[in-house]
């Protein structure tokens, strides 16, 4: 049986997606509830930022654990966040703040595994990255990839199978011109040219000329070969990619920073039709893995990432995008209450924190709490399957979805999850 | 061996057993509410709950439970369901179950919907299953008939009271302080507290514990914060925190094991499962047949629970099979229905012809269907007599040369290659070219490259966590392959190969393969032993890690017998002894006794290699099989299970047969199936064979390899002179060398290539995705591949010099350089056509060369 539901599920899903816009039209037509889907954005902090001294600040902790930072009040009432993000500051009524977020692993790959996937790490399962779900869930757009990461992704679609992967592309940077691997077309090719060799190759492909449909693995071939060819050749997908497009001074707003520019990137997918960017923001210089110096290093990125999320809040607001893009950023742990003798925080993934915005979420508030120290959750604390399990139920995909995976038996997306109360 | 041979046969044997030896079906003997039978708990209550969903992932097996309750996935464990049953209900007013008045029991009134139930009416107040139920709890809801036979030798016994103070004060105190960073993966300072092993190994500062004596013991300097070490960092432990750990490691820091006894082990043993009919034969859609279904017990005793089994169908376009074993006929093709009780697994073969619903029966095929001359088709074509299916057609020389280039070496054939094939006339080419294929490097490396799958060859696995040591990993990663490599080029037998890697040290020095046993990956003995189980035998042992095996007969039990095979080998790494004596059940076929310091890999490799083993030898024949017909006799490869049957018993048999009595020889086989006709059909299918898959009636098209998509491209667009380096040698090929530099790259991981990072050979994808077609199509290095392509630069060369080829001949080149073949009419004169509207020749071939590299036929191997 095993061996038969997978073929089934391939059969199923061979053509791009397990689920079609037809399907959905069709449900929604017979009456059926089928939920609100909304596109997404997750923001990874590669690296780990430390908690306390971004979104859970601690001034009375006693000295050698107290940080650099001061609290600044927000525009809600109750939140306060670091004195570096003041733009964030004040617009904390569109995001939640979530505390107290725990767990216990605190090594940067299997942690970012699972933060990435809302799932602990297995040696019998490879656990899909939220886009790779997204995208299962998604009818596909003829001209668009479903799901794009910038910068590449880090886990991959795990069970769901390689179709479900993100297209990868590159972090762009201010004030250069911005390439897609595989979309853009290079070193002088036109479209005209393009085009013409595609013309050559469908008179040329005729071995299976009426086989289209003989094997999962000759339709697959054929009808991604249009697909790729729709996408690489329209102009919806060239153009979303295409930051020249933007006015300087909106180019400007979101900062002259990486961090800033991809997320700018990450509104144009969106706005053009993406269901899911995934930025993962890692500076080549210095990340948030601040084992040294984590007041100077925090000094230099707190900034971009203030402006680049202020800045992409306010442009998906302006846009009446806001309600229907789930947001969220996290980074894989937070960091040690103490500080180190080279003035850094290490690992810590009793305490950490995260942030989400946009679709259902109440912003201006915040959920959860951590003790005087930041060190551990106040009561329960939340774990990384609860914030996994509210990201998907904000996107409007039920965290106890079951998939069938490909080791012959049926995985709940998110097992040990629920969505945080409140928060939604 | 003998044991679980004959075990396994009789679950597929039947014969006709007369009625009054057999105990009636439970729902006959409780149909009427007065009756006085009393039902057995592991015979009658925990199938029941199997059958009716209760113990499902979804319901009460959910890890979870559901309201409170909680029955172990799939019922084996029938301690732990028993103590469910008879313990308060905490959600509800009253009891689950009450023996002075059973039908107020809650679990009759929820299963009846008496009371609110999630679940919803799971039977009806008087039937059968409410009778059963109210008859167990009226003559005293007692548990599964206890094993009284001795258990057998465990490890040094930990005393009772030390269990109590480790499990209740300590693991907690670890888990909550230390885990953070010195926890499973976490080894900071190279300190580990996640076992017994890492505690008094200890870490770069020495063992954390010196049993019994805790002033020597560097964990008590820590904790007490009395010199420069101190733990943990956030603060000190409490002081009855510390006097706990003092007084653990004043009575000798015992760590108890945590599965002392296994769930599932009863007084009662299923001997066989028994079935009727032997196999479902149906002519038309819609046509049923019911599915009868024997227990026999150790005891002698048998009995009708064909109500009581849980069906299940293989493949629902072909039957479907509803509770009591009713199955109904939907489409033509064959598979299984499987039936599932107690820890019997059994499969019941239906078929229907092809064809026979349409009433467009395909003419008698089966006398030409039994008509080859070689064995395997002889079996293949037997099954495809009785199915209907005609096959296809021979293909044609230059599909056979291309394909099985492709499948027995990873490399396409060179333009001269196909040039002389096509040219000899000789009867015999097709077999003289398997013979020559055999012989090359390139075979050697591609079918290594597989066995580096098998075995889970990964660099990031093998370096440690640090990124400074993925340059180790590299290095140990290439050994790996490189000792396979020399192993499959020289013809080694592959039991001996196996042995190399089993038993390292059973060679001399530096002659086996250690890289397998020290990977990172193996934390604990039971990530070995799935390893071992996934890699050598074809069989998935994961899921009865935390439950009855749902598609196999393994208990938890089996699965902890086998892990602690592997205790001694995870702990040190390489070298391998066991501490003490111990008894251990290996899968179910015998108890080996080890004295201590015996190499517990030893008896795990001679029950592997002996001829009677079920599944080392077959497990390899049906992968290499599965590398030449896209799909396995058994499919997927790795799942060994009762539930999934060979498509073609007979022939795997005789395969498994041959390939011992050559005395494993890997190159018997590939040139058995290699010659067959069953491989060298057309995968172009007739009027009977389109839905084929599975019975190898036509070759089924199939996306090249991850490697072989790179180093196709290559060779196609290489210099001349370039073109027999390319193709030989190994440091430039993905399938050599580059197989462990390239793991993760982008081209890799768009193609599909397995990471080798978990126990299933579903790792590695050969579905097409947009994004392998947005790569093939404009990627920057198919592009760069054109740009650079030594062979366009010739022609561009050439063309500056005013000595333009001859375009007919570059056309050849084209086709045979990429296809294998030479182009027809139309291909010649489209072709032609496209280097008239260039600008220049070499613009024009670029241009072809692109649209060739992204045709169907390129892409697929045929």
């Amino acid at each position: 049986m095993q061996n038969f539901t997978r073929r089934q599920f391939l059969q199923a899903g061979a053509l791009g997606t397990g689920f079609t816009l037809t399907d959905y039209f069709r449900l929604r037509a017979a009456g059926q509830n089928v939920p609100e889907k909304r596109s997404a954005i997750f923001i990874f902090l590669e690296g780990a930022p430390s908690h306390q001294d971004t979104f859970d600040l601690k001034p009375d902790a006693p000295a050698g654990l107290r940080g650099e930072f001061k609290p600044i009040a927000t525009n809600a009432s109750g939140v306060e966040i670091c004195e570096h993000m003041p733009l964030l500051a004040q617009r904390a009524d569109k995001f939640a703040v979530i505390r107290g977020i725990t767990h216990n692993v605190a090594d940067h790959g299997l942690a970012k595994k699972y933060l990435l996937t809302g799932n602990k790490s297995s040696q019998t399962v490879s656990y899909p990255e939220y886009g790779s779900v997204v995208s299962h869930e998604f009818p596909s757009d003829r001209y668009l990839p479903t799901y794009v990461s910038i910068d590449e992704s880090f886990v991959g679609p795990g069970y769901l199978g390689s179709r479900y992967s993100a297209l990868t592309a590159d972090k762009p940077k201010h004030g250069v011109p911005y390439s897609v691997r595989g979309i853009s077309l290079e070193d002088g090719l036109t479209v005209e040219k393009y085009k013409s060799q595609k013309k050559l190759l469908d008179d040329l492909d005729t071995a299976f000329r009426g086989f289209e449909d003989l094997d999962d693995q000759v339709r697959g071939l054929d009808r991604f070969a249009h697909q790729a060819y729709d996408i690489i050749s329209s102009p919806k997908a060239r153009a979303a990619f295409d930051l020249s497009e933007e006015k300087a001074a909106e180019s400007d707003r979101f900062g002259k920073h990486e961090f800033g520019q991809s997320l700018l990137l990450a509104s144009r997918l969106i706005e053009a039709g993406v269901h899911f960017v995934g930025v993962r923001l890692r500076p080549a210089e210095f990340d948030f893995d601040t084992h040294s110096d984590n007041f100077s290093r925090l000094r230099t990125l707190l900034p971009p990432f203030d402006r680049g999320l202020a800045a992409m809040l306010d442009r998906l607001e302006e846009r009446r995008l806001l309600n229907s893009t789930a947001i969220m950023a996290a980074g894989e742990f937070g960091r040690t209450p103490k500080i180190n003798a080279q003035g850094g925080r290490d690992h810590w993934a009793r305490a950490m924190c995260a942030v989400m915005a946009g679709g259902d979420v109440r912003g201006g508030q915040v959920v959860g709490a951590t003790d005087g120290t930041a060190a551990e959750p106040k009561s329960v604390g939340y774990t990384p399957d609860d914030l996994a399990a509210s990201f998907f139920a904000n996107i409007g995909i039920d965290p106890k979805t079951e998939f069938q995976s490909n080791v012959g038996r049926p995985i709940t997306l998110i097992p040990n999850g629920s969505p945080i109360r409140n928060l939604i | 061996m003998k044991q679980i041979l004959i075990a396994i046969a009789a679950w597929t044997a039947v014969d006709t057993i007369r009625a009054d030896e057999v105990n009636p079906s439970a729902s006959i003997r409780f149909a009427q509410s007065s009756t006085e039978d009393v039902p057995d708990f592991q015979r009658h209550i925990v199938p029941l709950f199997g059958r009716l969903g209760c113990n499902s992932a979804k319901c009460h097996g959910s890890f979870q439970g559901q309201g409170g309750f909680r029955l172990s996935l799939f019922g084996f464990d029938f301690e732990a369901d028993h103590a469910a049953l008879i313990s308060d209900a905490t959600s509800e007013s009253g009891s689950r179950l009450d023996l002075s008045k059973p039908a107020a029991s809650l679990i009759l009134r929820k299963s009846t919907d008496q009371t609110e139930h999630e679940g919803g009416m799971r039977f009806e107040v008087g039937s059968w299953e409410y009778n059963l139920l109210i008859r167990w709890i009226e003559s005293g809801a007692r548990g599964a008939t206890p094993n009284l036979k001795p258990k057998p030798a465990t490890v040094s016994a930990v005393d009772e009271k030390h269990v109590q103070l480790f499990n209740e004060r300590i693991k907690p105190l670890f888990e909550d302080n230390c885990f953070e960073c010195h926890g499973f993966s976490n080894r900071k300072g190279g300190l580990s507290l996640a076992n017994h092993e890492g505690l008094l190994t200890g870490g770069a500062s020495g063992p954390a514990v010196v049993a019994g004596k805790p002033d020597e013991s560097l964990l008590m300097q820590a904790v007490g914060y009395s010199g420069g070490l101190q733990m943990p960092p956030s603060g000190k432990l409490k002081s009855e925190q510390i006097a706990g750990l003092r007084e653990w490691i004043r009575v000798g820091a015992p760590w108890p094991k945590q599965s002392a006894n296994a769930p599932g082990d009863t007084g009662l043993v299923l001997k066989r499962l028994r079935y009727v009919p032997e196999e479902i034969l149906f002519t038309k859609a819609g046509e049923r047949s019911r599915v009868k279904v024997i227990a026999e017990w150790e005891t002698g005793e048998r009995e009708d629970v064909t109500c009581l089994a849980r069906f299940q169908t293989n493949n629902d376009a072909i039957v479907t099979v509803e509770r009591e074993g009713l199955a109904t006929s939907v489409g033509d093709g064959d598979t299984h229905i499987v039936v599932f009780y107690d820890n019997g697994v059994a499969a019941i073969p239906v078929l229907k012809r092809y064809g026979s619903s349409s009433g467009v029966e395909h003419g008698n095929t089966a006398g030409q269907a039994t008509s080859g001359t070689h064995p395997i088709d002889r079996f293949v074509n037997a099954k495809l007599g009785k199915l209907g299916l005609v096959p296809s057609e021979t293909c044609s020389d230059a599909e056979f040369l291309r394909r099985v280039s492709i499948d027995m070496t990873g490399t396409l054939p060179t333009p001269d290659e196909v040039t002389t094939f096509l040219a000899d006339n000789s009867d015999v080419k097709r077999d003289r070219q398997v013979d020559e294929l055999l012989k090359r490097s390139t075979y050697a490396a591609w079918w290594a490259n597989k066995l580096c799958d098998f075995t889970g060859c990964n660099p990031k696995s093998i370096a440690s966590l640090q990124e400074v040591a993925r340059e180790e990993g590299y290095v140990q990663a290439s050994e790996w392959y490189d000792w396979i490599y020399e192993r499959v080029q020289r013809n080694e037998p592959y039991d001996k190969l196996v042995q190399g890697i089993m038993l390292p040290d059973s060679f001399g020095l530096g002659n086996g393969m250690p890289t397998f046993w020290s990977r990172q990956s193996l934390k604990e003995p039971k990530d070995t032993a799935m390893s071992v189980a996934h890699a050598f035998l074809g069989i998935q042992l994961q899921c009865a890690e935390c439950h009855k095996h749902p598609f196999d007969q393994w208990t938890q039990a089996d699965f902890n017998d086998f892990s602690q095979f592997f205790d001694s080998v995870t702990r040190t790494k390489k070298r391998s002894a066991a501490r003490d004596r111990k008894d251990l059940r290996l899968l179910r076929s015998q108890v080996v006794k080890l004295q201590a310091g015996d190499d517990p890999r030893q008896p795990i490799m001679e029950w592997m290699r002996d001829p009677q083993n079920p599944w080392f030898a077959r497990a390899f024949v049906n992968r290499v099989w599965a590398g030449y017909f896209n799909v396995g006799i058994v499919d997927p490869p790795d799942q060994f299970t009762p539930a999934n049957p060979p498509s073609n018993p007979q022939l795997l048999d005789w395969l498994t047969r041959g390939f011992l009595d050559s005395g494993y020889d890997m190159k018997w086989l590939h040139k058995q199936i290699a010659t067959s006709d069953a491989y060298q059909r057309s995968w172009k299918p007739n009027n009977t064979n389109r839905n084929d898959g599975r019975n190898f009636s036509r070759a089924i098209p199939r996306r090249i390899p991850a490697e072989v998509v790179y180093d196709a491209m290559k060779q196609a667009t290489a210099a001349t002179d370039e073109q027999q380096d390319v193709r030989t040698n190994l440091r430039r090929r993905a399938s050599g060398h580059l197989s462990m530099r390239m793991a993760g790259t982008h081209a890799m991981k768009v193609f599909g290539k397995p990471d080798r990072s978990i126990n299933c050979d579903c790792e590695r994808v050969n579905e097409p995705t947009l994004l392998q077609a947005i790569f093939s199509q404009n990627d920057p290095l198919v592009r760069l591949r054109i740009a650079d392509s030594g062979w366009i630069i010739e022609i561009e060369d050439a063309e500056a010099d005013g000595t333009t080829p001859d375009p007919a001949s570059l056309i050849d080149q084209l086709w045979l350089r990429t296809v294998a073949r030479f182009p027809n009419t139309d291909e010649k004169n489209r072709a032609r056509e496209q280097l008239a509207s260039s600008q220049t020749t070499a613009e024009g071939i670029a241009d072809l060369m692109w649209a060739l590299l992204n045709t169907k036929e390129f892409l697929l191997n045929h």
